[in-house]
């Protein structure tokens, strides 16, 4: 059996609107706003993207590269402070494999017309991520290199 | 991505990993996937602006 692994990493981003609080956090909030931007396209809403903007409430989205996995983006909002942050937890899945679990914070720092938002992303990352395809590919691309390397007479 | 080494009678053939490791890519696209969302919310605040002063 293949030994499991976990990789733990933190990011962030920032990012400054020249709009007021209220217009950016109502794009987070309102789900037909928060499908074109984090969806892609308003109409994610019709082919299944779901926000239920609450504590406790959920957020999936369904997507992936055509002929690649599917990939599941389930999260659960954990905190929620109007026009100054919100906290939620996210569980990713590829072909149903679980491949990250993360906790999620944006923090929304209003002054006057402009905002600036901070996102902080920390998760543990799965050995599930790499797909049996994804693992196939590496390997096609090793033994590539090795017949290039034979080939030019390296070896 | 391929080295070779002769010990004794025997050349070694080592393929050496990628230098990232899947599960960094991994970590760097979804990265970059949150950079493209919060890119597109700009992209739609300022819209909002735009058609509010058009039609306040």
């Amino acid at each position: 059996m293949t030994p499991s692994t976990v990789t733990h990493d933190t990011f962030v981003i920032e990012r400054t609107y020249d709009v007021p609080v209220a217009t950016v956090f109502r794009a987070w909030a309102d789900p037909k706003r928060k499908a074109r931007w984090f969806a892609g396209s308003a109409d994610a809403l019709a082919a299944g993207y779901e926000l239920d903007f609450r504590v406790g409430g959920r957020e999936v989205n369904r997507g992936g590269p055509p002929g690649g996995p599917v990939y599941t983006y389930d999260a659960e909002f954990r905190d929620i402070v109007a026009e100054q942050r919100i906290v939620w937890t996210t569980e990713l899945l590829a072909d149903g494999t679980r491949i990250s679990v993360t906790v999620a914070t944006v923090e929304f720092h209003g002054s006057g017309e402009s905002t600036r938002l901070v996102l902080t992303e920390q998760g543990a990352y799965l050995d599930g991520h790499e797909t049996p395809a994804q693992r196939e590919h590496g390997t096609r691309l090793l033994l590539d290199s090795l017949a290039a390397a034979l080939a030019a007479g390296e070896i | 991505m391929v080295t070779t080494e002769k010990v004794g009678r025997t050349r070694m053939c080592r393929i050496e990993r990628a230098a990232m490791t899947a599960v960094e890519q991994w970590i760097v696209d979804r990265r970059r996937s949150w950079e493209t969302r919060l890119d597109r919310l700009g992209d739609l605040l300022g819209e909002e602006a735009a058609n509010q002063k058009e039609n306040p």
